[in-house]
């Protein structure tokens, strides 16, 4: 029936009324849940009033219809292969994989071990690292009240991922984590924890993987990434899920002295996704990048919404974010450098191009600055638009068919990003992919 | 407020709009705060046709209820103390010995003849410009050009006016807008007819028995097919303004293969809170270009728009903000694209000193259908101390594969290495500064009238003026 | 490649209300005045406001954010601060059936 408005409680939301503390898990995280959960109840969605959504909308994200996962490993029919083919050298990868609110370990890497590199599932880390996860998760990195969304996700989470690479240890083989997507109808709150102390570095892989869904379900995620004084971590997502997955994920991140950040976000898949980048230089002469690219299609929207903290001084970030739509996509970026009095010497930019590449799709930008230091370089730009006409002519004139062309350009368009994924096989599985979908 | 039958003839000069009427209904005691009486009295007494009396309560109903934004500058007003149409004698009572001496300085730096020195002081009568205004009045009249005060367009050119007013910017478009079309009053109504190139700018200055600097003025201005006119309203010397609140609209109609330029500087003295609405509609083939100087003001919140609605219809902002301690310059653009072939471009230069904020807030929307449309931003903001502050605030909304748009901002400090140049050349450092500056904003100021560039260029002499050191 | 989507039955759309659909994946409002039906983007042109939450009038639909009108039978804007027109759905009654072609 057009225009009725339901008020009943979602099966999630009447299960978040009922919920009552669990005896196994921390009670400082029960407590945690427990707020979040009398703040969802207490919050309405964030409006446009609220700048961070200026574009993108919050009711694509909400718990409507949804129950809590209950998908058991195996659930996808992700196969081993597939895996495999993303992440390369099976034998010594270490990787697993969450799917519900389960984590399983797919293979492990004894040279990580070794190495004292820890890769567990959030469970097991409430469990035997209970007092240092509980130092990340109140340090307040990502507020419970930050907005209901937000606070749906601490009301929901259970599991999730710790990462831990101790003081001075180079990790010598990636880490693989992966998300999948649950059953049809159904919400995940999936946490992630990457810790790289003091001169140490990493490379984390989440890769976000589903099949063709029946209905939709929800992904409500936040990563909260912290990089030690000096310290080196890469940090790469890709997402590629079946066309009725909704994912909302929040990445914060918080870097020491002179600390190392990459963040690669790649987007192909999913329905409705959000992506909301966060960046805290704390600490003076960190280097931080977050770089972005997606490809949407059909009927898909993507927003990103970043902000570039500069809290210190002599601190440099870089924020590049490359995207194409086409059919009747829509897809935005936000974002803000806030440079504060004392970040004196900062060096922050923002460039976001995004090529439009059929009639009914749509592009928006906002690229923000506010800065209150003067001694400074700070700089944005934007530019939309569709393929270059006389690029395309160029190739035709080789020999190439204008779809083949459009194809080529696109994809030299996206290798910009594409090139910084420290690992092959995924940066095939991104050209590959571009290749074959362009229009 | 009751309304007893006593008449009472109001003292010529206590009131702007120097008004007479025996027989008033009201009692025309000046009350603050803002009433569907003041308004209904307002109307009244300057005889307005009943449909626009409606056009004011309408506006007035959603003034009321319409909230404050949530965004751009901090607003501290009372509203309910504000005299929204007739001003209490006292007011006005203000002599030469009040003026702050910086403001005596910055008059005599700038070279400002005495007889203009009272009235931008707000302190004499209105300037006599008389007779330089009587021989172009001639000649407009010669050319079916129409210039005159609104009030005075409204009485005479009704049909036109009840054509046009309210149709580029609705009563409902803002809060602000909303409240100068329930109270407006003065400001300019501009008819140029098909094919008139008018060589000559249009001032508001010459506009002869009427506000110079009103609170809530509203200008209409509709240029037919092919034709050309360049108005320019305001001033680069410090104005002082008893009113701390200036809310303005300003409408512009430019017919097919016409060409509009408004150029506007505004140096309102602190207290001032600038909030204007300035829109224009341009179609087939017509140009709208605003020239936007904002140098004075406590909060100034301006975005001038072009709706690109004809084919092959272009617009542009040149757009400079000076900001220093106390002030908030909270301005930019909007190109709204919806016929094929238009194209647009916005010039933003920004400047903050000490603990000035200057903010850009732009928006670039093309529109399906909008073929071919092109687009160019360039924001540059210069901070001039430590804690200066600037924003950019770009909205950049593209809805068509045809189109070609770009946006670049950059935010930095005065080159070191440019001011050492200057100095081995053997400029003081001040000078230096000055000029470093002035070139900075020069893409801009090169398209203002000579005499407001050379005007401003020596007020940007005088800020930098113990601002190094 | 348009196609006609069965929405609802006219019955279900009351007099003068304008009520949001989703149809193939779009956004639109209908809008019923007697035995006619109107079916127009449930985005205002302006600033992307439902206008299924306006005002409907005879002949157009007013947005409750700005006051912006658009003509319910071609989506034309009548009145600032619209300039743009919003999309007009074919649309019809079939045997007391409302069909939107998308």
């Amino acid at each position: 029936m057009p225009g009725t408005i339901t008020d009943e409680l979602s099966p999630v939301e009447q299960k978040l009324r009922a919920w009552q503390p669990d005896s196994d898990i921390p009670q400082w995280f029960s407590a945690l849940r427990g707020s979040a959960r009398d703040v969802y109840f207490d919050t309405v969605p964030p409006d446009r009033s609220d700048e961070a959504w200026h574009y993108g909308d919050p009711r694509r994200y909400s718990l409507d219809g949804l129950d809590i996962a209950h998908a058991q490993p195996g659930f996808n029919g992700i196969r081993y292969e597939r895996i495999c083919g993303l992440t390369g050298r099976p034998s010594r990868v270490a990787c697993l994989s969450m799917v519900g609110d389960n984590v399983t370990e797919i293979s492990s890497s004894t040279p990580l071990r070794d190495a004292g590199v820890v890769v567990m599932s959030l469970r097991q880390a409430l469990a035997l690292r209970g007092d240092q996860l509980q130092d990340y998760l109140s340090a307040g990195l990502v507020p419970v009240h930050r907005d209901k969304l937000i606070a749906s996700h601490y009301a929901l989470t259970d599991n999730g991922y710790f990462v831990h690479v101790p003081a001075g240890v180079e990790a010598p083989e990636p880490i693989h984590l992966i998300m999948e997507s649950g059953e049809p109808g159904s919400v995940v709150a999936p946490h992630v924890v990457v810790v790289t102390e003091a001169q140490s570095r990493a490379q984390v892989f989440i890769h976000y993987l589903g099949r063709n869904d029946d209905a939709r379900n929800l992904q409500l995620g936040v990563i909260q990434s912290h990089v030690g004084d000096g310290a080196d971590l890469t940090l790469t997502k890709i997402e590629h899920v079946g066309p009725l997955t909704d994912i909302m994920t929040h990445e914060a991140a918080e870097t020491g002295r002179d600390g190392r950040y990459t963040s690669i976000a790649v987007h192909f898949g999913g329905k409705h996704i959000r992506h909301e980048a966060v960046l805290n230089l704390r600490q003076p002469g960190a280097e931080a990048s977050l770089l972005g690219m997606h490809l949407v299609r059909d009927r898909q929207r993507y927003d990103f919404y970043t902000q570039q903290n500069h809290q210190a001084a002599s601190c440099r970030s870089n924020l590049l974010f490359k995207g194409a739509v086409q059919d009747r996509a829509r897809a935005s970026y936000q974002g803000v450098i806030n440079v504060a009095r004392q970040a004196q010497q900062t060096d922050a930019y923002q460039t976001n191009r995004t090529l439009v590449l059929s009639p009914a799709a749509r592009a928006d930008s906002s690229p923000q600055l506010e800065i209150e230091a003067n001694d400074v370089r700070c700089s944005h730009g934007s530019t939309v638009s569709n393929v270059d006409d006389a690029q395309v002519f160029y190739l035709q004139s080789r020999g190439l068919s204008v779809d083949r062309a459009r194809r080529l350009i696109v994809s030299g368009f996206m290798a910009e990003i594409a090139d910084r994924i420290p690992l092959a096989t995924a940066r095939d599985y991104v050209y590959n992919y571009v290749l074959e979908r362009v229009q | 407020m009751s309304s007893n039958a006593v008449t009472q003839q109001p003292e010529v000069g206590a009131y702007a709009a120097g008004w007479h009427d025996p027989d008033a209904k009201y009692s025309f005691r000046a009350e603050p705060g803002l009433s569907e009486s003041v308004v209904r009295q307002m109307s009244e007494m300057k005889g307005e046709p009943s449909w626009m009396l409606e056009f004011r309560l309408r506006s007035l109903k959603h003034y009321q209820t319409r909230p404050m934004p949530t965004w751009g500058g901090h607003i501290d007003l009372d509203f309910d103390s504000i005299y929204y149409y007739l001003k209490p004698e006292a007011d006005n009572a203000r002599s030469w010995d009040d003026v702050p001496d910086a403001i005596k300085e910055t008059f005599e730096r700038l070279g400002i003849p005495e007889a203009e020195r009272t009235v931008l002081a707000g302190v004499g009568a209105q300037y006599d410009s008389e007779t330089v205004y009587h021989n172009l009045r001639e000649e407009w009249q010669q050319q079916g050009v129409v210039f005159l005060d609104m009030d005075g367009g409204l009485a005479e050119h009704e049909g036109l006016v009840r054509e046009h007013f309210g149709s580029v910017i609705a009563p409902e478009d803002n809060k602000f807008a909303a409240l100068n079309s329930a109270v407006w009053s003065g400001g300019s109504f501009v008819y140029v007819p098909r094919g008139v190139q008018l060589e000559i700018p249009l001032q508001a200055y010459f506009r002869i028995n009427a506000d110079k600097a009103g609170q809530f003025e509203r200008t209409l201005i509709i240029v037919e097919d092919g034709a050309f006119v360049h108005y320019i309203e305001g001033c680069t010397a410090p104005t002082y303004s008893s009113e701390a609140l200036h809310s303005a609209v300003v409408e512009i109609i430019a017919k097919p293969g016409a060409r509009v330029r408004y150029s506007t500087v505004q140096n309102w003295s602190a207290n001032v809170y600038n909030l204007v609405t300035k829109r224009a509609v341009a179609m087939e083939g017509a140009t709208v270009e605003w020239l936007d100087g904002n140098i004075g003001s406590k909060l100034t919140m301006k975005y001038p728009a072009v709706v690109l609605a004809g084919e092959g219809a272009t617009g542009e902002v040149l757009s400079v903000a000076y900001a220093k301690d106390g002030q908030h310059q909270d301005t930019g653009a909007k190109m709204i694209h919806v016929a094929p072939g238009t194209s647009s471009r916005i010039i933003s230069k920004s400047i903050s000193k000490g603990l000035g904020r200057s903010s850009y807030r732009g928006l670039v929307r093309v529109h399906s259908g909008a073929r071919g449309a092109r687009s160019n931003v360039e924001c540059d903001a210069l901070l001039l101390d430590e804690h200066s502050r600037t924003d950019t605030y770009p909205y950049i909304e593209i809805d068509e594969d045809s189109a070609s748009v770009g946006h670049e901002a950059r935010v930095s400090r005065v080159s070191e290495q440019q001011v050492f140049y200057l100095m081995q050349r053997g400029l003081p450092e001040e000078e230096a500064v000055a000029m470093v500056v002035s070139g900075f904003i020069e893409p801009i100021t090169k398209e203002l009238p000579l005499e407001y560039a050379v005007e401003l260029n020596r007020l940007i002499e005088l800020e930098m003026e113990g601002s190094v050191g | 490649m348009s196609e006609r989507h069965f929405v609802c039955r006219l019955e279900d759309l009351s007099d003068g209300k304008a009520f949001p659909v989703t149809v193939d994946d779009y956004e639109v409002v209908l809008i019923r005045h007697g035995d006619e039906v109107h079916a127009l983007e449930d985005n205002c042109s302006h600033q992307d406001f439902p206008l299924s939450q306006g005002e409907v009038l005879p002949d157009r639909v007013r947005c409750r954010a700005h006051g912006a009108e658009f003509c319910l039978k071609t989506g034309k804007a009548l009145k600032a601060p619209a300039f743009a027109a919003v999309r007009a759905y074919e649309t019809g009654v079939e045997d007391g059936r409302v069909w939107v072609e998308t």
